[in-house]
């Protein structure tokens, strides 16, 4: 049962991790752009554009480790050490009141930093501690990869499944629509 | 051995598709709806607006709003990528509907804030008040949505909107004042 438990943990992270590590690698500017409006330096990203690959390398290099299992140790300290930095990073935002756009997963995660990144990167820490814990060598880790893959690539199509069938709906519409200007808003 | 390539070659393309959407959405982000929906271009009510509201305290940069007849404060911010769009001119030329107007501009900082005008030419010679993590917008009148568009009379809220074109900010300034007058007094003395 508790192995079950473990294993549904580490999936779920591996998951998480392979999310926000490709979605940064490939989009990394919404993050260094947090990063340098948290750093008090606005508007100069290039550095940080570095910084923000670079979490994502680290992200995915645990996401591996962690759902394949060869160093399971290793990826929960990195997967950890990710959970603690997105904590702090949020904390401090709420502490210095600058609320950035957090970018954890490229330019999509445009909500600021609050209270919710916090409790999500202690999430994180928590489970990684957890698959750390259960790690039990490379027993069916091509298995494991594959699902985690699958399981990344479900949850980016149902999150962006309205920007696959956009083009259908706007250029093979069979219907016409009449627009229908709503009239100026009043308070009410 | 096979099965672990195949499976890391998995991993790989699932982190390509990953990385395709993200970019999808950046791109989006930077590139304008080229057919805005009609609605976009008429401003839409702000339910979370403290209407009837009036500062205790105005900073220098908006005082000409405060005893004004018809004043237009326009909020924005840095972190919304629809308020760059609407203050760079993307949707049309960027015009305060309205004689006496100003701009607020929430930032996470001074700097940032002060970055955004520069960058906005559609700012340039305006009133404009930094206001740091939106705090002055949201004690007045209970406003952290931005694009949006707050129409003033003798420094009190009448109405609230959000405008994400530069046609629904003008028609904010083309709405009749009297009638949202009349509509707010009756509404403030059956509050009471």
């Amino acid at each position: 049962m508790t192995d079950h438990v473990v294993d549904a943990v580490r999936l779920a992270v591996a998951v998480t991790l392979l999310l926000a590590g490709g979605a940064k690698l490939f989009s990394p500017r919404a993050l260094a752009r947090a990063l340098a409006e948290m750093s008090g330096r606005p508007g100069r990203t290039g550095v940080f554009v570095t910084v923000a690959r670079t979490v994502a390398v680290v992200e995915l290099t645990a996401a591996v480790l962690l759902a394949g299992g060869w160093f399971a140790p290793g990826g929960a300290v990195l997967a950890g050490g990710v959970g603690v930095g997105i904590a702090s990073f949020a904390g401090a935002g709420l502490v210095l009141r600058r609320r950035p756009a957090c970018g954890c997963f490229g330019a999509d995660s445009g909500r600021p930093v609050g209270p919710a990144n916090v409790a999500a990167g202690l999430a994180l820490a928590a489970g990684a501690v957890l698959t750390g814990l259960g790690a039990d060598g490379d027993a069916g880790a091509a298995d494991r990869l594959v699902l985690a893959a699958l399981g990344a690539l479900v949850v980016v199509l149902v999150r962006r499944w309205a920007v696959l069938v956009r083009p259908f709906g706007r250029h093979f519409r069979i219907f016409a629509e009449a627009p229908v200007a709503p009239a100026v808003t009043k308070p009410s | 051995m096979f099965e672990i390539i195949l499976a890391i070659t998995v991993v790989a393309l699932t982190v390509a598709v990953v990385g395709l959407f993200a970019m999808m959405g950046e791109l989006a982000s930077r590139v304008p709806d080229p057919t805005p929906s009609e609605s976009d271009m008429w401003p839409q009510a702000l339910d979370e607006a403290r209407l009837g509201a009036q500062p205790d305290s105005w900073p220098g940069e908006l005082s000409e709003l405060s005893d004004a007849a018809h004043a237009v404060l326009v909020v924005l911010s840095t972190s919304c990528t629809t308020c760059g769009r609407l203050a760079g001119g993307v949707t049309g030329e960027f015009v305060v509907p309205a004689e006496t107007a100003a701009v607020v501009v929430a930032c996470p900082t001074e700097e940032a804030g002060r970055a955004f005008v520069a960058e906005h030419r559609g700012l340039h010679g305006l009133r404009v008040l930094i206001d740091p993590a939106g705090e002055w917008t949201r004690t007045a009148f209970d406003v952290s949505t931005s694009p949006s568009a707050l129409v003033l009379s003798q420094g009190r809220l009448l109405s609230a909107h959000t405008v994400t074109t530069a046609a629904a900010l003008r028609r904010v300034g083309e709405m009749p004042v009297d009638e949202q007058s009349t509509m707010n007094r009756e509404e403030l003395h059956a509050g009471h």
